[in-house]
């Protein structure tokens, strides 16, 4: 028989079965994991093998095999045969992936909290009197917070680097300098009574800093400062007698190649003895797992960084539906619909209905280039400055003008909006703007005839030198105006057919006698039987007003 | 159809050949690529070869934009050569045939560059 591995403390697998969770301790050098009664760890689950899983006890550590399962053994979603087991590991089987938890905390279980398994993990007796790999447990413990989103910090794992370092080294002071976008900043730091510094007491030597930058070398200083360093004003300043200044590296997650990613630095107004007559062994250890924790927190924020860009994709899409009109204003003589379907998320399109203090009635319907988060920006920026514009009694190009001027100077230069604006003020009669839109079309309720509105505008928001100007329009008791975005044109059908502009005019020709809300009924029905489901690529938008 | 663009360069200018879809992704990405790298490299006089380009969108329309802006901002200069009926409905339709000149011929293309 083999050494047992009681020695070591003990080991669990734990999972949960019907609501209720069990727990294994492991006290054979072999545990056969499986569907069959008389496997160690037994678990009544079809799509797992009856004989599934092996986990050995070999050469101090714990291997776990796949017994050639029908539906697989996998870790962090990766399919294994073979895995050398490390606390907190959760191995995945079977078709349903019932997780397993490989912990040394009898307590804890696949799926809940790792608070007590991060504890567990802190006090595990190492196996072999090693302190830099306090580091190790930490890694593990951020895998575990990206695997299960639990709450275990970065600030955490810095305060353990830190701990960790300082009762190495013997050293004073320890701090992190943690990479950004302009180089190395300061992130945190210790003394050696476990005080967290604050940032105003954060002093390194720059010059040792830069150098430890620029070589990718740590410096050790333990006994007095070398000649290069020692005269150094930020030297003089920090009183510093002894230091070291390691790189840490890891594979940052945007690249495959290892970089530098902090620096741990630590200081001390006496010679540091413990350093002096530390095995360079364990201080590269040291820097080793400072770097894969670091990596870790990278990878870790990443997580967080997705997580915040849905929350503002959301933010973003509420903010646009909020400004578009949840109810279609009444306006007394006037027919109004609208119609809109946005992609999921968020695109470029919107319309409006504004009414200014002077008595006009503005119909608008834009389609913003592109989209995403700031295609829908622009929209809202767009029908922010319409709003206030119009109500302020300007006349919708000086309206339009003053956007083109804002877009110009605000956005991007590859952003630009098609706008199709229709203005009616009392006395006055009609006037009508397209800025790059497709065209609109004007449908005579006399006659059945059907007009066309072209574009007479260059597109919003790409050239500050464009000019924009009204084309004046009559509008008849029961005629219509019909504007939409290309997101109707050119939805597709399964066989890749675009909806085109012929379609569009026949339905208007046929339910312009019967009302704008029959337009917008007749024009969406059709285009639903026409795409038959297939999924739609671009905004859809349609407007229609008219005189009663 | 798949888009592909090739550049070749005639004395100071450099003839960007476009075929396929300029949309938004991927083509837009290789356009804006191709000017920022021959900018980068000195030059200023392009033409835009949009022949066999069948389909322009909004993103592409954009681009287009985008680089007539940069070049002409160094005091450069884009035109645009072979626009199809369909490139030309939609520039006349977005009215930026008041701003790029288009040609159909090479030469005179060329010509007018100098």
């Amino acid at each position: 028989m083999k050494a047992q591995p009681r020695e070591q403390g003990s080991f669990y697998i734990s999972w949960v079965e019907e609501s209720a969770r069990r727990s294994y301790r492991i006290t054979r050098e072999e545990t056969i994991v499986g569907r069959r009664s008389d496997c160690d760890v037994n678990i009544n689950n079809q799509h797992i093998s009856r004989r599934h899983a092996r986990i050995v006890f070999r050469d101090s550590k714990y291997i776990l095999f796949d017994l050639d399962s029908r539906f697989g053994t996998y870790l962090r979603g990766v399919r294994v045969t073979e895995h050398v087991l490390e606390p907190g590991d959760c191995i995945e089987l079977g078709k349903d992936r019932v997780p397993f938890l490989f912990t040394t905390d009898e307590t804890s279980f696949p799926g809940e909290n790792t608070s007590s398994l991060e504890h567990s993990i802190f006090n595990l007796k190492l196996q072999d009197n090693e302190e830099a790999s306090e580091l190790e447990k930490v890694t593990w413990i951020l895998d575990f917070q990206q695997h299960w989103e639990s709450s275990f910090t970065p600030e955490t794992a810095f305060d353990q680097i830190l701990h960790s370092a300082l009762k190495l080294s013997g050293a004073e002071r320890s701090y992190i300098l943690v990479r950004d976008k302009t180089g190395f900043g300061y992130t945190t730091g210790m003394d050696s009574t476990l005080r967290r510094l604050k940032e105003g007491e954060f002093q390194t030597s720059r010059s040792v800093v830069q150098h430890v930058v620029q070589t990718g070398t740590s410096v050790f200083m333990v006994e007095g400062l070398d000649k290069i360093f020692a005269g150094t004003n930020s030297m003089i300043a920090s009183g510093a007698k002894a230091l070291a200044c390691l790189p840490l590296r890891g594979i940052p997650e945007d690249s495959g190649a290892a970089a530098m990613l902090g620096i741990l630095y630590l200081d001390s107004t006496h010679p540091m003895h413990a350093l002096s007559g530390l095995d360079e062994k364990i201080l590269k250890k040291l820097a080793g797992d400072a770097g894969n924790v670091l990596e870790r927190i990278e990878f870790v924020k990443g997580a967080q960084q997705r997580k915040t860009l849905e929350r503002e994709l959301a933010l973003a899409e509420e903010t646009q539906k909020a400004l578009l009109p949840s109810v279609i204003p009444v306006v007394p003589g006037w027919q109004l619909a609208a119609f809109s379907k946005p992609t999921r998320y968020v695109g470029g399109d919107f319309y409006d209905f504004l009414q200014s203090p002077g008595g006009s009635l503005v119909g608008v319907l834009g389609d913003v280039a592109g989209k995403g988060v700031s295609a829908a920006l622009i929209s809202s920026m767009i029908l922010g400055s319409l709003h206030s514009l119009i109500h302020s009694n300007q006349p919708i190009e000086m309206v339009v003008s003053a956007v083109n001027r804002l877009m110009c100077e605000k956005s991007s230069t590859s952003r630009f909006v098609t706008l199709f604006a229709v203005e009616f003020t009392p006395g006055t009669g009609g006037r009508f703007l397209s800025a790059g839109h497709t065209t609109g079309y004007l449908f005579r309720w006399a006659t059945g005839a059907v007009e066309e509105l072209p574009s007479n505008c260059m597109v919003v928001g790409a050239f500050s030198f464009a000019v924009f100007e009204c084309n004046p329009i009559d509008l008849n008791p029961g005629d219509l105006i019909i504007s939409y975005s290309d997101g109707l044109t050119e939805a597709e059908n399964p066989a890749g057919e675009m909806f085109e502009e012929p379609r569009v005019l026949q339905i208007i020709r046929e339910a312009g006698p019967s009302g704008a809300d029959a337009v917008i009924e007749k024009l969406t029905s059709e285009l639903e039987r026409f795409t038959k489901g297939h999924p739609q690529t671009d905004d859809i938008t349609i407007l229609v007003m008219g005189r009663t | 159809m798949s888009f592909s663009l090739k550049t070749r360069k005639v004395g100071a200018v450099v003839l960007v050949d476009m075929s396929g879809r300029l949309m938004s992704g991927e083509p837009v990405q290789s356009l804006r690529t191709a000017v920022r790298q021959a900018v980068d490299e000195g030059s200023l006089k392009f033409i835009f070869n949009l022949g066999d380009v069948s389909h322009i969108d909004s993103s592409g329309l954009g681009e287009l934009i985008t680089s007539y802006t940069t070049i002409r901002g160094r005091g450069g200069d884009v035109k645009l050569l072979k626009l199809t009926k369909r490139a030309k409905d939609l520039l006349q339709m977005t009215k930026l045939l008041t701003v790029f000149e288009c040609f159909d011929d090479e030469q005179l293309a060329q010509k007018s560059m100098n």
